[in-house]
């Protein structure tokens, strides 16, 4: 004992629980664990209920509020958008550090021992497309933001914004990399490859008004790779299906608790309260409800105007239900009858009255008063892109299915937005025909097609919505094309009086802005 | 009423219950006084057949047939008297009736000693003269009597007399008179009892000797235990407060936190709940820390001690000494910045073993249930809540809407009428407590030994919760040879904590009072209603679905050995280990409330941890002149810790009652995971105390300790400190006070000592595994999560003391009073970085706290008497923590919810003023609100709310916190009360945040209507989540609570009856705790206790009701000796 004491080596500490990072990293299965680690901050979107979604389907003209959920704030435009929103915080600080576990990545490949100069630049490829993407969102909602492209390795307690325009320049940068190292496929499903990189510069070209490259990088995708469009919409979002020729690029989840983190919870939001009608109860194969955004009476009148042939409203919505509970069974009503169905339009009400007495009927004047869901907003369709039957169970909040970020259809629409802003209506309306046929109800095809001259703007925006609607896309989309304010102050009752030109940007979490301390050169965006 | 009717209750719940462990105490208590009428039928009888012999020969002829010896003075008894008898099996005192049958000899029994004397008033003063003409020695056997008496000459009986050196020994009788045979003619007499100073007197030539005691009761002797070794408490320099275990034996105690709770100034408890095996949260002098540890060290038998305090048997502590300022607790320099509990277990006295038994049982009840809505009260709030959104109509129901708003379920239950179901009432039923505990205790010179076995059993008042502790002490002491000394402490525990049901009160809570539990045909339902989330709160019973098991092993085992060099130089080594192994295993079913029809689940966690300790310590103690007291001690020593966890989790068990007893069959791994944690601990120390004459008293230590966690150029810290104290009353200008104020002493102490309570490996940097998958295949990363810090060192706390001890007339009235100042800097403290450069924060040292509070304790002995005594122990104290600067300078840290010149914790949110009313609907609506929802205060007044008009509401800090316990003796019946208040503070009690919509129970509110415009709580509205909009603002509440935390009558049965019993002492009590409070806020009035459930909400800290109802106490108790 004494000896020991005496021994400076008593106070030595010996961390033997995770691998010392400086000599790790450059090993090549280290190298390949900090890639990996950089994928891992992209399901911050998607976990717990104070995540992205209320960003990006709130405070549109496609959704409005359901009954539960908080952040409302961000669909009425109101005084609640604060800067100690967690919503804000909870984008902002996943990113920055998926951001830097990217720069470590970047920085530290140089270093790596074990890999050919080749091997660690298609490897090291992936941590810039990631970095780009993150910096694409940060930009889109926040502005002119911090860009950090190197490893951090000592305390720092400053910030500084940098302009949008250079921060879009480093997002192009790194993409052009990616897209020059990354290779055509790869063993794993989910890692960035050539084609997700050269879509996403078409995504960023053309917010960048940028049309020519929008329209020739959205062509490469379609062209120069194995991608095509699956010949029925319905499938894309069948579970036994996440991984098809359509899929660019999807952000992953798994069944297994190990690998899935916190999980993907947007299976909850679009779930009317079906349990609630006589003869249901909750099932898996159902989704747990949790009634949070609920589609504008604009946005329904859109989907269903023409449902007698474009497919996309039937093979993405759920409107009806199958009995399943005995307790509660109303009379002449089986298990295995429908139960209650959703019809978001007018039906004439003998044929309503007829119906009813089979089962629960709901039509958009049951479900609208007006423009403005009735009731508790508990009743609506159910959007069905992130439904969700294999999570563990019927009450867990943890979903598992994977998220397609970019898919081949998105680069049609690019590619036709792109060519109209350039006055090539006739070449973008090709693309966008393609899109549409592959829409209509069988033998419709050409009854879905329209001509170079229906082709504008606001019709790009809509054949968004019926073909991207629900994919995280729109508030983007609007700000991009200089439609947000109007289209709010059109189509949601809640947020249109209240929006204005500052609410095209976030105010910067003030977490941030508290923790620096050079504020005197870090500004609050205007108006917050 | 329920609250009249609580004691019947209970005491029906003792029988009622049919509980094998209620049983066998019930069958205790009877066998006791079977035992009772057995012994006095057993006395001892004896045969005799004796012809003109002398007294002196029949009573040795009676010890040669008997264990009795007798005892007498020989002056006082006519020895040479012969008598005549013949008797067959007498009883001894009947015998001895018959001897002595002159009237003029009594004789009385002290165990198997028996006591003649003869029956006449007898001054002491007369004995010198007498003993002039006693007998020579020779003829008495080396004999030596006399009468011990106080300082009054009021004789004392009791007294342990022991020859020293020997194991013979006797106790003086009831008279205070003792005889006792020596075994060699120049021994020494050893005379002591509890509450005098032990005297060693050597019996030269005397036969007689009158011993006048010294009473102790001005405690100046008392010895206090201080870092490494102990001192009088009357040259105590530092603030010091003690707890002897014999101020709180008396009182049923679950852990020794509950024994402690306002009893020692400075020191703050907080249960951390209160279902059976809830610990508690001990803060002396406020906190001072962010992220290092505020707990204090516990010393327990000289070992750090790192495992829950619950684990420590409570009736095995003999005192907790409290160091508060930094120059009693430098010693303990990087640990010592918390302040210093010091635990010692009870240890082994010369003597015959001793026996003690102590028992108590009774059970434990709630107030009544906590007044959530009926099923009346819920409709109609529901109903609101839609008629807030326009979907109901105003003013009264309609059948039609119903069908619309509620479930088919609570449609039934609507319709049948009457107030639905009260889950509470089928959930609560008595709780119940007992404890049983064995001591032998006793020995020789050369060993002592002090052994005891203890059972603690608590079970809730929810079926299925249950904490069992079972403890195994063994305290040795030998003696080698007068030179050499050692000994061994070894505490074994073993406690199991249980319950049935994960959320089954959070569900009585909540879910719908309109609620159905069974279908008609008697099937359980899992769901109350048809709402997949409000669940039937007795599913996890129904089912049997829920197993949360705690298994905690635990071992403090130190051995000493003390060599004295020289007479004045000591040395002594100390090892000691303590491990803590504990498995928790966690179980829930597809019926369970945690998976609410998942696949079953398990979970095991295991930990082992360990701490290997080394101390030499060398103690110089020599009197010079005998004026110049001086004690030089020298510390070495190491320590070290290591604590390993492992886990594992997985889900779809294929067979469930297997629960957790075979997780390999399971489908899926959720989890698995293990790690280590080492750190070490090197120190020296050093400590000069001078006393010249009591009067003058200067203690300088300083402690140099390295730290494994700290980097390589910050391992070491020095820690030194000063105290110094003056005894005004020995001045000879005191003089004139001399006769009343027997003691006044002023100290001054100043000290700094460190923390160093951080997790290791923090200046390393490090990596965390990430995780991922691609398509299910497994996509395992790791990414750097921390900093390097190679500046990383010792927190660092300086105190400086002020403090006054006094005693005034004779001990009637003492006590002390401390006012500290405590300075923290260099805090370990996480600073927050901009998250742009990756990291969220990284551990450095910045930043200030500063505390100060006073401190007072008073002792009072209001009357003293023959048969009545009256005592009073009061307590008070109060502290200030404030934060003085962050990281940034003087600049609040909104997000952690820290802010300059505010304490650590505290409550940060709007400032409810009101609900909007009808005539505000303009200016409400500029707030973006309509009448009926909550107003809060726009600090700014910007016309808007924003994150600017949030403030600081409050803390969790009390302003102060008193205690009085009154002590009562009448005749043989004792009796106390212990009042505690703790005034101030705020709490954060989430069901008073009503759900705005319905769906969840609320509690029964006055929420605004149009017809009744209330400020109080707002409209019930489907359109908003949780609260609704500010709903946090409305669950704030004044914590201040006044409390009647402990009643016990006893009752000591008296000595003239234990003579004829096999026991020397028998007490038996009734205790009731907890017994009844009243509350600041309306707290009391909804059966409600704020404690500390550790439930922590977004950035901000609140201390939030626990899910526990408040409950009370009552025990009945036992404790024999033999």
């Amino acid at each position: 004992m004494l000896l020991i004491s005496c021994s400076s080596d008593y106070l030595e500490e010996e961390k033997l629980v995770s691998p010392p990072i400086n000599s790790y990293f450059k090993t090549e299965k280290g190298f390949n664990d900090l890639v990996n680690s950089n994928y891992t901050f992209t399901r911050s979107l998607f976990a717990g209920g104070s995540n992205f979604a209320p960003l990006v389907f709130f405070g549109t003209d496609l959704w409005t509020n359901g009954s539960d959920g908080t952040f409302i704030e961000f669909n009425a435009y109101n005084s609640g958008i604060q800067p100690a929103n967690n919503v804000l915080w909870n984008l902002w600080a996943p990113f920055y550090q998926g951001i830097a576990a990217c720069n470590t990545a970047i920085s530290r490949a140089g270093e790596v021992e074990e890999m050919s100069v080749s091997e660690v630049n298609s490897k090291v490829a992936e941590s810039y497309f990631l970095r780009a993407w993150y910096y694409h969102i940060l930009v889109t909602h926040f502005g002119d933001i911090p860009l950090v492209t190197e490893e951090v390795t000592e305390v720092v307690t400053t910030a500084t914004r940098t302009p949008e325009s250079q921060v879009y320049d480093q997002i192009v940068e790194d993409l052009l990399f990616a897209e020059q190292n990354l290779p055509e496929s790869q063993a794993d499903h989910g890692r960035a490859t050539k084609g997700a990189a050269q879509a996403l510069l078409a995504r960023i070209y053309l917010t960048l008004n940028q049309n020519d490259l929008a329209a020739t990088y959205a062509s490469k995708v379609i062209t120069e790779h194995d991608y095509s469009l699956l010949d029925d919409y319905g499938r894309l979002w069948d579970v036994d299906n996440r991984v098809n020729s359509e899929v660019i690029w999807s952000i992953q989840f798994s069944q297994d608790e190990r690998l899935n983190g916190n999980g993907n919870s947007y299976f909850l939001y679009f779930t009317p309260r079906y349990d609630l009608q006589p003869g249901m109860t909750r099932a898996l194969e159902n989704d747990r409800p949790w009634p949070r955004f609920v589609a504008t009476r604009y946005y329904f009148d859109l989907l269903t105007a023409n449902r007698d042939i474009d497919s996309r409203f039937a093979k993405s919505w759920k409107t009806a239900w199958i009995a399943n509970n005995e307790a509660t069974l109303p009379p002449n009503m089986q298990l295995g009858d429908t139960a209650f169905i959703y019809v978001p339009w007018d039906i004439p009400a003998d044929i309503e009255a007829d119906l009813e007495t089979k089962y629960g009927v709901f039509d958009i004047n049951d479900l609208y008063d007006g423009e403005i869901p009735t009731g508790s907003r508990e009743l609506f369709p159910h959007m069905r892109k992130y439904k969700d039957p294999l999570r563990a169970s019927i009450n867990s909040g943890i979903g598992t299915k994977n998220v397609i970020e970019i898919r081949l259809a998105e680069m049609y629409l690019i590619a036709a937005e792109a060519l109209m802003k350039q006055g090539r209506e006739p070449e973008g309306v090709e693309f966008i025909n393609t899109i549409r046929r592959r829409a209509a109800w069988p033998g419709e095809e050409v009854n879905m097609e329209i001509t170079a001259d229906q082709l504008d703007l606001d019709f790009i925006l809509d054949e968004r919505a019926l073909e991207l609607g629900a994919e995280r896309l729109r508030w983007a989309d609007l700000k991009r094309t200089g439609k947000l304010l109007e289209r709010v102050r059109l189509y949601n009752t809640l947020g249109r009086n209240n929006v204005e030109e500052k609410h095209l940007l976030r105010p910067i979490p003030s977490n941030m802005i508290d923790r620096i301390t050079n504020k005197e050169d870090f500004p609050q965006n205007p108006g917050y | 009423m329920q609250k009249s009717s609580w004691f019947s209750t209970l005491v029906g719940n003792i029988f009622n219950k049919n509980r094998t462990l209620k049983l066998s105490f019930l069958l205790l208590v009877l066998a006791l006084f079977n035992l009772q009428a057995n012994t006095y039928s057993q006395n001892k009888k004896v045969t005799l057949n004796v012809v003109n012999k002398s007294i002196e020969e029949v009573l040795k002829e009676i010890e040669s047939q008997s264990e009795f010896k007798f005892f007498y003075k020989s002056d006082e008894i006519d020895l040479a008297r012969k008598v005549t008898l013949k008797v067959d099996e007498m009883p001894i005192d009947r015998l001895l009736e018959i001897i002595f049958n002159d009237g003029t000899i009594t004789f009385s029994t002290v165990k198997k000693q028996i006591v003649l004397k003869r029956i006449r008033k007898r001054p002491a003063i007369h004995l010198k003269e007498e003993s002039e003409k006693l007998p020579p020695r020779e003829l008495l056997q080396l004999a030596v009597s006399g009468t011990i008496t106080d300082s009054q000459g009021v004789p004392i009986p009791g007294v342990s007399v022991l020859e020293k050196g020997t194991a013979n020994g006797v106790a003086a009788d009831f008279d205070g008179n003792y005889t006792i045979t020596l075994s060699t003619p120049d021994a020494i007499l050893v005379y002591s009892s509890i509450g005098f100073s032990t005297q060693e007197i050597a019996v030269g030539n005397s036969s007689v000797i009158n011993v006048s005691m010294e009473e102790d009761t001005e405690a100046l002797d008392e010895v206090v235990v201080v870092g490494y070794g102990t001192q009088k408490r009357k040259d105590i320099t530092g603030s010091v407060a003690s707890v002897s275990t014999e101020d709180i034996a008396d009182i049923p105690m679950t852990s020794i936190g509950d024994g402690l709770v306002g009893r020692i100034p400075g020191l703050d408890i907080v249960s951390s709940g209160s279902g059976p095996g809830a610990g508690n949260q001990l803060q002396l002098r406020g906190q001072r820390s962010f992220t290092a540890s505020n707990d204090p060290l516990i010393i327990l038998d000289g070992s750090p001690y790192y495992g829950l305090i619950n684990d420590i048997n409570p009736y095995d502590i003999e005192t907790v000494d409290v160091l508060k300022d930094a120059s009693s607790t430098a010693i303990y320099g990087a640990r010592g910045a918390n302040g210093v509990i010091i635990i010692t277990t009870k240890r082994g006295t010369i003597g015959a073993p001793r026996v003690i038994l102590e028992s108590f049982a009774g059970p434990t009840a709630t107030y009544g249930t906590i007044p959530f809505a009926d099923g009346e009260q819920y409709a109609e709030i529901g109903r609101e809540a839609y008629r807030a959104i326009g979907d109901y109509p105003e003013g009264g129901t309609s059948e039609e809407y119903d069908e619309i708003i509620f479930d088919e379920i609570e449609i039934q239950a609507i319709r049948k009428g009457g107030k639905g179901l009260n889950y509470q009432d089928l959930l609560y039923e008595a709780g119940f407590r007992q404890k049983h505990q064995l001591t032998v205790m006793g020995g020789s010179e050369n060993v002592k030994y002090n052994v005891s076995g203890n059972f603690f059993n608590q079970e809730g008042i929810i079926p299925g919760d249950e904490y069992n502790r079972y403890s195994l002490r063994t305290n040795l002491d030998f003696t080698f040879s007068p030179k050499i000394t050692g000994g061994a402490s070894i505490l074994l525990n073993h406690s199991y904590n249980k319950k049935k049901t994960s959320a089954a009160l959070f569900q009585a809570f909540q879910s719908s009072p309109l609620g159905k539990l069974y279908e008609d045909d008697g099937s359980p339902r899992f769901t109350a209603t048809a709402d997949g989330l409000v669940l039937n709160p007795l599913a996890d019973y129904i089912w049997d679905s829920y197993r949360w098991d705690d298994k905690r092993w635990g071992g403090v085992l130190n051995v000493f050995a003390e060599a004295k060099i020289l007479p004045e130089l000591t040395y002594r080594l100390n090892l000691g280990s303590n491990f803590n192994l504990n498995t928790t295993k966690e179980s829930a079913g597809f019926y369970s409330l945690a998976r609410n029809l998942g696949t079953p689940t398990a979970d095991i966690a295991n930990s082992v941890d360990n701490l290997l300790l080394y101390e030499s310590i060398i103690t110089y103690n020599k009197t010079f002149n005998e004026k110049h007291q001086l004690t030089i001690t020298g510390i070495h020593g190491t320590q070290s810790t290591r604590i390993e966890t492992s886990g594992v989790g997985v889900s779809d068990l294929p067979y469930e009652p297997s629960r957790y007893h075979n997780i390999g069959s399971a489908t899926l791994v959720n989890s698995v995971g293990s790690n280590l944690v080492e750190t070490s601990l090197l120190s020296y120390a050093g400590r000069v105390f001078y006393g010249y004459d009591s009067k003058y008293l200067l203690t300088l230590s300083i402690r140099a300790d390295g730290a494994s966690q700290f980097s390589t150029d910050h391992k070491w810290g020095y820690f030194p400190s000063v105290a110094f104290a003056y005894r005004l009353s020995s001045e000879k200008f005191m003089k004139s006070t001399e006769n009343w104020l027997n003691d006044l002493k002023i100290r001054l102490s100043y000290g700094v000592t460190g923390n160093q309570g951080i997790l290791p490996y923090q200046t390393q940097g490090g990596a965390n595994r990430s995780a991922y998958s691609w398509n299910e295949a497994p996509g395992f990363g790791y990414y750097p999560v921390e900093l390097e810090n190679n500046d990383l060192k010792w927190e660092t706390t300086a105190v400086t003391n002020l403090g006054v001890d006094f005693n005034i007339i004779n001990g009637r009235i003492s006590g002390s009073v401390d006012a500290y100042k405590t300075n923290t800097y260099d805090l370990l403290m996480f600073r927050k970085l901009p998250i742009t450069s990756g990291y969220d924060q990284v551990l450095q040292n910045i930043g200030r706290t500063k505390n100060d509070g006073l401190e007072i304790s008073l002792n009072t002995v209001n009357i003293v008497g023959e048969n009545f005594d009256w005592k009073t122990n009061l307590t008070y104290f109060s502290n200030r923590t404030k934060i003085d600067e962050l990281y940034n300078g003087k600049v609040d840290d909104v997000g952690n919810r820290w802010f300059i010149g505010q304490p650590i914790e505290v409550f940060f949110d709007y400032k409810k003023i009101g609900i909007w009313q009808e005539s505000e609907r303009d200016e409400a609506a500029s707030f973006g609100e309509e009448p009926g929802q909550i107003k809060v205060l726009d600090v700014d007044n910007d016309g808007a709310i924003t994150d600017a008009d949030r403030m600081v509401l409050g803390s969790t800090q009390p302003d102060f916190v008193g205690n009085m316990t009154h002590s009562f003796r009448v005749k043989n019946f004792d009796f106390s009360f212990q009042t505690y208040i703790r005034w101030g503070g705020m709490a954060s009690i989430d069901a008073f945040e009503p759900f705005a919509k319905k769906r969840y129970n609320k509690l029964v509110f006055d929420y605004w209507t149009p017809t009744n415009p209330t400020n109080n709580y707002p409209r019930p509205n489907q359109l908003y989540e949780d609260g609704g909009l500010y709903g946090t603002t409305l669950t704030y509440r004044d914590n201040s609570l006044i409390s009647l935390r402990q009643i016990s009558l006893g009752y000591r049965f008296p000595q003239v009856l234990m003579e004829r019993l096999p026991f020397s002492s028998l007490r038996l009590y009734i205790s009731g705790e907890n017994i009844a409070y009243w509350t600041k806020s309306e707290l009391s009035k909804f059966n409600m206790q704020a404690d500390l459930a550790g439930s922590v909400p977004d950035g901000g800290v609140s201390r939030v009701i626990s899910t526990y109802p408040a409950t009370r106490t009552l025990t009945l108790g036992i404790n024999l000796q033999f």
